[in-house]
């Protein structure tokens, strides 16, 4: 009797997780930040069908991609945030343009300056081998 | 004694070996040319109907521009907002410069600047002011040609001398424009659009573009014997008011950057 419950309990254990996954489902999450962008006229009237240019901070000539909006002048898209830096987004229809810059990442990738001047550097040059000038003349001090 | 003294020459050749090195070696600045253009478009060069159905073909569309300035403008400049442009290198032409517009078969090159640091120059500024000689003295902008609508022909020279300031973002256009790579040449275009004044028979008749514009029509209104000679104190004195209203503020709207649209002011005299 014991081995039987022992075995059944056993069976149980074998099929239960058969059971908890044959009806399964799983989530998993990707974050894809989007950008919507309204393009419309000076008037208001929204840039229907306007067509697209996105251009990325790291190719400045050629288009990262282009599309066009929808009649409401919407038009949504995902760059690359690995590519940091201003993107630009032009919108064009009949004539008439608009220009929009989006920043992406630290705006210190922007700034392209190492931040010291020269004069900045030869002062901590030179307080650091003074430093080591005082460094020197503590140990060679005359002993009382 | 002896030992300060020592140690005082050494830090000064740690610090002025280096210091002297830095500043002996030449910095090396990439540069390439930046060409100014200005494009009166085919309204300009090859003429076009106007939205009251008047055939304009112009023999000459003289600007004076002047203080041409590109930018490698951060941040970049928005035209809406207006203000100064930022930026971290410009380059300009320091001459006045007459351009007939209406000339060539594409856009005319007014200047180059060939020591133009390396970069995207991405904002652009100039003025349209009164020449000092040339075919459009004493006025910025000129228009002169011939309109005609079924039997009639208007001959006309149209002179304008509100002197403005522009100032505008990037080029709008099939291609971008202003990225001056090393030792290769790239432009800046001065785009104006005449259409803005008398409107386009090929664009709808519901288009902001027309129903903004003044059309042909109050032209030919103060035509005598088919001729039209007229400056804007001509035109304040003969156009009604409404008409007149409508036609100074259009030369806001006149110049580009492409299909971009531009930041003016007056230049007050």
């Amino acid at each position: 009797m014991k081995r039987i419950i022992i075995l059944a309990l056993f069976l149980v254990i074998l099929v239960s997780p058969i059971i908890a996954y044959a009806h399964g489902a799983k989530i998993e999450y990707n974050a894809n930040m989007s950008y919507e962008l309204v393009a419309k006229y000076d008037s208001g009237e929204p840039m229907a069908n306007a067509q697209i240019i996105v251009y990325a901070p790291d190719d400045l000539a050629n288009p990262w991609t282009k599309g066009l909006a929808d009649e409401n002048g919407r038009y949504i898209f995902s760059p690359d945030f690995s590519k940091k830096g201003i993107w630009a987004i032009q919108a064009r229809y009949g004539g008439h343009g608009a220009n929009i810059n989006i920043e992406i990442g630290e705006e210190a990738s922007l700034a392209g300056s190492t931040g010291y001047t020269w004069i900045q550097k030869l002062i901590m040059a030179a307080s650091v081998v003074w430093g080591m000038i005082g460094t020197a003349l503590f140990y060679t001090r005359r002993k009382n | 004694m002896k030992k300060i003294c020592f140690l005082t020459a050494l830090l000064l050749i740690f610090v002025l070996v280096p210091t002297g090195c830095s500043l002996g070696k030449k910095e090396v600045k990439e540069v390439g040319t930046l060409k100014f253009v200005a494009n009166g478009e085919d309204f300009a060069r090859e003429g076009f109907i106007s939205k009251d159905n008047w055939r304009i073909s112009f023999d000459h569309v003289y600007v004076n521009l002047a203080d041409i300035t590109g930018y490698q403008a951060n941040p970049p400049y928005d035209a809406y907002g207006g203000g100064e442009i930022k930026s971290s290198s410009k380059v300009s032409l320091d001459k006045i410069y007459t351009m007939d517009i209406a000339q060539g078969e594409g856009p005319s090159v007014v200047g180059k600047v060939e020591n133009a640091p390396v970069g995207h120059y991405n904002a652009i500024s100039w003025s349209m002011v009164k020449g000092n000689g040339g075919p459009a003295e004493g006025n910025v902008l000129v228009l002169i040609g011939d309109a005609k609508k079924e039997n009639k022909t208007i001959n006309f020279s149209i002179k304008f001398d509100q002197e403005l300031l522009i100032k505008a973002g990037e080029f709008i256009g099939d291609e971008r424009k202003g990225i001056v790579q090393r030792g290769k040449e790239a432009e800046l275009e001065m785009t104006f659009h005449l259409d803005h004044i008398f409107g386009d028979i090929e664009t709808p008749a519901d288009d902001d573009l027309n129903l903004g514009s003044l059309g042909f029509e109050p032209f030919a209104n103060i035509a005598e014997n088919g001729q039209l000679d007229v400056d804007n104190q001509g035109l304040k004195t003969k156009l009604s008011n409404s008409d007149y209203e409508k036609l100074s503020d259009l030369l806001y709207s006149l110049p580009h950057v492409g299909e971009g649209h531009c930041y003016v002011e007056k230049i007050r005299g």
